[in-house]
């Protein structure tokens, strides 16, 4: 969630590196080519400070390094961590929760703090203001309100009054530089799940004051039964069914309905016939599923060694035969870079994080990333009415491992095109990725859902999805397969081969 | 899966050995399992993810390099470097 960043400074201080720390080397103009000179090499090198070895990339850097992050005024609230509600009740919570607001630092009148001096991450408040209850239209007072999809507004549905909630990366000043960030930084809708925390939320209609409770596992809303208002969950519990952002449908149902019906037209040959019987695209479910949405600046170091092709040539081998040789130059390589990664963005249902193509289809839902998180808008559960979701149940400490690994993936890609010249390719030895700094958002992204449950002989069960992005409509799915049918053809297949060999044979000997 | 392993190594050894395209038959023989895997990939997508590692917007700063000859290798009969990871992805599926 940030601009592409003018940030901050490249690579840490250091001494000179050419991947061999003890004995520096490299006198100008030793670096590649060899014989033969090889231009893309050399063109990609001379963009690099290669010559003189590796100048400290400090004193290439403007200046000192930016000061800590700066929160803003109106967001900075002291929060108890969520370690300190183990064993709470959620009235428990909500009691500290209430002194904490009234002990004077509430939204607009925060007192100074240097949060640097915190052992946790820096908190930034996203639930500033928002509280359980009714949600009125703030035009009439109703609370009848949803999202309207082709406008992504909320609607009032007596008055017709549209409104939106402001973007989060404004909101919250997500937009500074990735470059910038140091530590650890996290909206206060992605803190950690305190285990016990009650799924069951009760609170007094502020209408009728009856005493409302919703199960935040299945629905972020209810209606009051007495007045008929709609109650909605917006307070941020440790259980992680209230998010920092939510990036709202714009897909609209028919045409999800359209891309599925479309997408298993064609897979309807060796579909399993109960599954064609029984297709009902119309059946298809918005949900918003839980993600956590990461910048992560960070410094990447690879080293290793790469190869490239100096000539090819035939040789003679035996009688009539001949084969392929290589001649090749070998070079130690060292990359070493800052990375500011926008928005990489992880599953935090642990249910979703089993990829497992074997036991499920959840590879489905992930492929049907990216979605366009930019967009996303400050939560409010109006967003949700008439729509599903699913609580997070992953922490941020659990997803920080694969957050470095793709990290490092997508650095190691970002580098390809200096590697160029290794025609041959580079085996990588050295692959160390140093976080400095990350920004951490739990997110409900919009996924139009048509799940089947397939009976698998032996009684085995596989629940088939095909998934719509509901922002950008990309579609994926899994359509359980007749295997009698694709066995016979594979069968018909293997014996057409069969003849093709024999005849191809004939001819060429 | 098992099909797509053994589809590897019939190529890779028939691709080792020699020029005069008497592998060509053999090839003929793979049209069963390459048929089910098409098929069976095209109908379940066990293999679609998604590509963090090319579709996540991220931005390069401060690139530095070394490149260093150390040694030369003649008659190799491998077009590529046998043990290169610079594709790898490490960071899916978990
Ligand atoms: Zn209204
Ligand atoms: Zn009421």
């Amino acid at each position: 969630m940030s601009d592409r960043g003018t940030g901050g400074q490249g690579v840490p201080p250091g001494a000179p590196w050419n991947g061999q720390p003890s004995q520096p080397h490299g006198a100008p103009g030793q670096v590649p080519p060899g014989p033969g000179q090889q231009p893309s090499a050399q063109q990609h090198v001379q963009q690099q400070p290669v010559q003189q070895p590796y100048a400290d990339p400090a004193s290439a850097a403007q200046g000192a390094p930016p000061p800590p992050q700066p929160i803003p005024a109106d967001q900075a609230v002291e929060v108890t961590p969520p370690e300190a509600f183990q064993d709470a009740t959620w009235d428990d919570v909500n009691r500290v929760r209430d002194r904490e607001r009234e002990a004077g630092y509430g939204p607009g009148e925060a007192p100074d703090i240097v949060y640097e001096q915190h052992d946790g991450p820096t908190v930034i408040d996203t639930a500033a203001g928002s509280g359980d209850g009714i949600r009125k239209c703030p035009s009439c007072g109703s609370s009848d309100i949803q999202l309207d999809i082709p406008s992504g507004m909320l609607v009032c549905h007596f008055c017709r009054h549209a409104w939106s909630t402001p973007l989060a990366t404004e909101a919250f000043h997500l937009d500074t530089p990735i470059g910038d960030l140091r530590g650890r930084v996290i909206g206060s809708g992605s803190q950690n799940i305190v285990p016990g925390t009650d799924q069951v939320v009760s609170f007094k209609c502020a209408a009728c004051g009856a005493e409302i409770s919703i199960d935040t596992n299945h629905a972020m809303q209810a209606r009051c039964p007495w007045c008929r208002n709609t109650l909605s969950i917006n307070e941020q519990m440790p259980n992680g069914a209230v998010p920092d952002v939510v990036l709202p449908f714009s897909l609209p149902k028919d045409a999800a309905v359209e891309r599925i019906g479309a997408f298993v037209k064609k897979r309807r040959f060796f579909a399993n016939r109960r599954f064609i019987r029984e297709f009902s695209p119309e059946n298809v479910l918005g949900v918003y599923l839980p993600y956590m949405i990461v910048d992560v600046n960070a410094n990447l170091t690879f080293e290793g060694e790469g190869e490239h092709t100096t000539r090819t040539y035939t040789v003679s081998v035996g009688k009539d035969e001949t084969e392929r040789r290589f001649d090749y130059d070998v070079y130690r390589v060292g990359r070493r870079f800052s990375l500011h990664v926008d928005d990489l963005t992880l599953e935090s249902a642990s249910d979703k994080r089993d990829q497992d193509a074997s036991r499920n289809t959840n590879n489905i839902i992930n492929s049907i990333m990216p979605f366009d998180t930019k967009n996303a808008v400050v939560y409010d559960a109006n967003y949700l009415a008439g729509f599903s979701s699913q609580r997070r149940d992953v922490d941020v400490d659990a997803l920080y491992e694969p957050a470095a690994m793709q990290t490092e993936d997508i650095g190691r890609y970002r580098s390809l095109d200096t590697i160029s010249f290794y025609d041959r390719g580079v085996r990588w030895d050295r692959r160390d990725v140093e976080i400095m700094g990350e920004r951490w958002i739990a997110a409900y992204l919009p996924v139009w859902l048509y799940s089947y449950q397939e009976e698998k002989s032996g009684g085995r069960k596989l629940l088939h999805y095909i998934a719509v992005n509901g922002r950008t409509g990309e579609t994926m799915g899994s359509v359980p397969l007749n295997m009698t049918r694709l066995w016979v053809f594979t069968g018909i297949a293997e014996v057409l081969g069969v003849i093709a060999a024999g005849l191809s044979a004939l001819i060429l000997w | 899966m098992i099909i797509t392993h053994a589809l590897g190594i019939a190529l890779a050894s028939s691709s080792g050995s020699s020029d005069d395209g008497s592998w060509v038959p053999l090839l003929f023989l793979l049209s069963g399992p390459v048929f089910f895997f098409i098929m069976y990939t095209y109908y379940r997508n066990t293999d679609k993810r998604h590509r963090h590692e090319t579709e996540t917007s991220a931005e390069v700063v401060g690139m530095q390099a070394f490149d260093e000859r150390v040694d030369h290798v003649t008659g190799s009969s491998y077009a590529s470097k046998q043990d290169a990871n610079h594709r790898e992805v490490r960071g899916a599926g978990f």
